[in-house]
């Protein structure tokens, strides 16, 4: 029992911290401490996961699966978490009244992120992506006369009780044929069999159909601009990285696990969400105005991105995938930080346009998001640029199938057209008349910490992979994370 | 011969309370016969093993679902139910489809002799132990999950659903030492007040 006790250190952790958070808030603490609080736990796991690098357990047959993978997406998660409650720790801010029990919420992200992208049991990782959603249905629902936060937080919830029982359908087809819920039984069984049944096929395109919904690639997508224009930065900060970190560990898991024998009905459908989510991102976020909006079209495209080169089934693409995500979490935290920064000391920001009038006054905060704007987009000295050879050259692996080559031009093209959008910001930002200023009346907060962390972070996003000692970590654990989940 | 007798008890007990459910007038005296019937079925489930789903069938369908039947038909219905005159034919169709298909269901079981024996049987019998091993031994991590999960989700109602603001701006009451600070230069003004002009 204490065997199986210690490998549950981290969820166990988060279990109690949730409870002790809950006691808390009912005792009217105040937010400054729970966010505190919450900080608090964040750091102390992150020293434990560092501490437990080298001890790594693999047991193929328990619940939750303990690899060099699953330890290199647990730490980007708790990193982004850890980042994100500096950012809020003084208070929330943004919402008409301080709800006491965020924190608790935030916490029950954080488990069931952990649990999802470690676990190793169809019923586990149902109950998990549960936790995790209901969680962010509430996050967003709970915002009182925020505009457009009702109807919103009702388009996200029906889609995902849509996606919930798309999954639950796909496990009962697994389960039905092979009786166990084990991914380990699961992939010994297919491979025992030398035709696969079709009932494995079907449930492996329902489980992938919720999986894509979650993290929102592109005929999935519908929710997340209105999620993220509806709620407020401090939550779209939230809904944007981690629940999406998990969502995709659990899938890149699936794909190059139990599902590898089924390779031929699988490539096709990440081949096509996608191109489609690259393309409908790129196109959409080309007339919007409204910031946020913007940045989840962006987020769409850049989520096809993530799952495109996934489908050249070798460590080229498995890694390009890899640094991608790492570079776009960071670069998104960073964006969303700055913005957040902006709001709290006083500046409303919902429109492109009004990044110009903070430029009056914060213009080295303004040149770092440009700066990152340019990141995105792929400009050659920042590592948007790398990220981006990195998945494109991935597809030359093969180079007498004609598809791949068809498919890196089409990624190229693409390019060009966020280069516009990305490009149009910063021109919004320096070459425009300058509009009526618009400044909050409230006190600002102004938080050294929060900022210092923000541009840290912008800093790393944009020069990770030529910093040396940071790329050094980063091709070392992504490198150990590749060749354990192809087991190399 | 126990079995038999008790089986033939419940199935006429089922079967009775089934046509209650349709023919009676009165539609809490439906209600209370499908209760009967469901209690018949749940005694079926116990007499084939599957202790399980004859307690689910009772808390579930009895508890639940009948209970939340009888609200409906209570507070919809004050003064007794009225017959429809006429019937559409829109309803007529749907029955007569669902009759056919039924009637032919049973009499494909007649006409093709299935016996009981043709079905599979159950490997082993899973009695309530094993479940209740299997939910709070082998899988208890599972069950300390949904906890969590009711959890939040309890949490969630009631934060969505609470009154946001809070209790000290929409409580009307007397607030004491507001009243004894204040003073009479405070709160009176002597105004000399003009014929025909009024105050200001």
């Amino acid at each position: 029992m204490n065997e199986i006790l210690i490998q549950y250190y981290p969820e166990i952790i988060i279990f109690c911290s949730i409870l002790l958070s809950l006691i808390f808030s009912v005792m009217q603490a105040k937010m400054e401490d729970l966010m505190n609080f919450v900080l608090t736990v964040g750091l102390f796991l992150f020293a434990i996961l560092v501490v437990f690098k080298g001890k790594i357990f693999i047991h193929t047959d328990y619940i939750l699966m303990k690899e060099p993978f699953t330890y290199y997406f647990k730490a980007i998660a708790l990193f982004s978490f850890i980042v994100i409650a500096i950012i809020l720790r003084k208070g929330l801010r943004d919402f008409s009244i301080e709800i006491n029990e965020f924190p608790v919420l935030l916490l029950s992200i954080l488990l069931g992120t952990f649990l999802l992208i470690s676990g190793n049991d169809f019923a586990l990782i149902f109950l998990s992506v549960e936790l995790l959603s209901l969680s962010t249905y509430v996050m967003c629902a709970m915002t009182p006369g925020f505009k457009n936060s009702t109807e919103s937080a009702m388009k996200y919830f029906i889609l995902g009780a849509l996606s919930t029982s798309f999954f639950a359908f796909g496990i009962a087809m697994m389960y039905g044929v092979s009786g166990t819920f084990s991914f380990y039984d699961i992939e010994l069984i297919m491979k025992a069999q030398t035709e696969i049944p079709i009932l494995f096929q079907l449930g492996c395109v329902f489980i992938l159909v919720a999986l894509l919904l979650k993290i929102s690639a592109a005929p999935f997508h519908v929710w997340l601009p209105d999620i993220f224009q509806g709620s407020p930065l401090a939550v779209v900060i939230f809904i944007g990285t981690i629940p999406k970190i998990a969502a995709l560990g659990i899938l890149i898991r699936l794909l190059y696990g139990p599902f590898e024998p089924l390779y031929q009905s699988w490539i096709p459908i990440i081949c096509i969400c996608g191109l489609l989510s690259v393309g409908w991102g790129m196109f959409s976020a080309m007339g919007q105005t409204n910031l946020k909006r913007l940045l989840a079209y962006s987020s769409i495209a850049h989520i096809g991105f993530i799952i495109l080169p996934l489908i050249n089934q070798n460590i080229r693409g498995l890694q390009a995938s890899l640094s991608y995500l790492t570079f776009y979490m960071l670069t998104l935290l960073s964006v969303f930080g700055i913005i957040l920064w902006f709001q709290r000391i006083g500046h409303k920001i919902e429109n492109i346009k009004d990044l110009s009038v903070v430029n009056r006054y914060h213009p080295n905060m303004t040149a770092l998001l440009g700066l990152l704007f340019i990141s995105l987009s792929g400009m050659p000295p920042f590592s948007g640029f790398f990220v981006k050879l990195h998945v494109i050259t991935s597809f030359f692996a093969n180079k007498e199938s004609m598809s791949s080559v068809l498919i890196s031009v089409y990624l190229l093209l693409m390019s060009v057209v966020a280069a516009y959008y990305y490009l149009n910001i910063i021109k919004e930002i320096y070459f425009n008349n300058l509009p009526e200023a618009s400044i909050m009346k409230q006190a600002p907060i102004n938080d050294i910490l929060a900022k210092t962390t923000i541009i840290v972070i912008a800093l790393i996003s944009i020069g990770f992979f030529w910093i040396p000692l940071i790329s050094q970590i980063r091709e070392d654990l992504i490198g150990k994370a590749v060749s354990s989940l192809m087991r190399l | 011969m126990i079995e038999q007798i008790v089986f033939y008890t419940l199935a006429t007990i089922t079967v009775l309370a089934s046509i209650c459910v349709i023919s009676l007038n009165n539609p809490i005296y439906n209600v209370l016969s499908l209760v009967v019937a469901f209690f018949g079925v749940a005694g079926l489930y116990f007499m084939l093993n599957a202790q399980f789903l004859g307690l689910s069938m009772i808390i579930i369908y009895v508890g639940a679902v009948s209970v939340f039947f009888l609200f409906v038909v209570m507070t919809l219905e004050s003064s007794g139910y009225k017959h429809e005159e006429k019937i559409s034919w829109k309803k007529k169709a749907l029955g007569i489809f669902l009759g056919t298909s039924f009637g032919a269901e049973i009499a494909s079981i007649i006409l093709l002799k299935i016996n009981a024996s043709d079905f599979p049987k159950e490997g082993g019998s899973f009695t309530l132990k094993d479940l209740a091993l299997s939910i709070f031994h082998d899988h208890v991590y599972l069950l300390e999950l949904m906890g969590i999960i009711l959890l939040v989700a309890m949490l969630g109602a009631i934060l969505i659903t609470a009154n946001k603001i809070p209790i000290q701006q929409t409580l009307k009451k007397q607030k004491a030492h507001q009243q004894n600070e204040r003073s009479r230069e405070d709160s009176v003004k002597i105004v000399k007040v003009e014929f025909g002009k009024g105050i200001k």
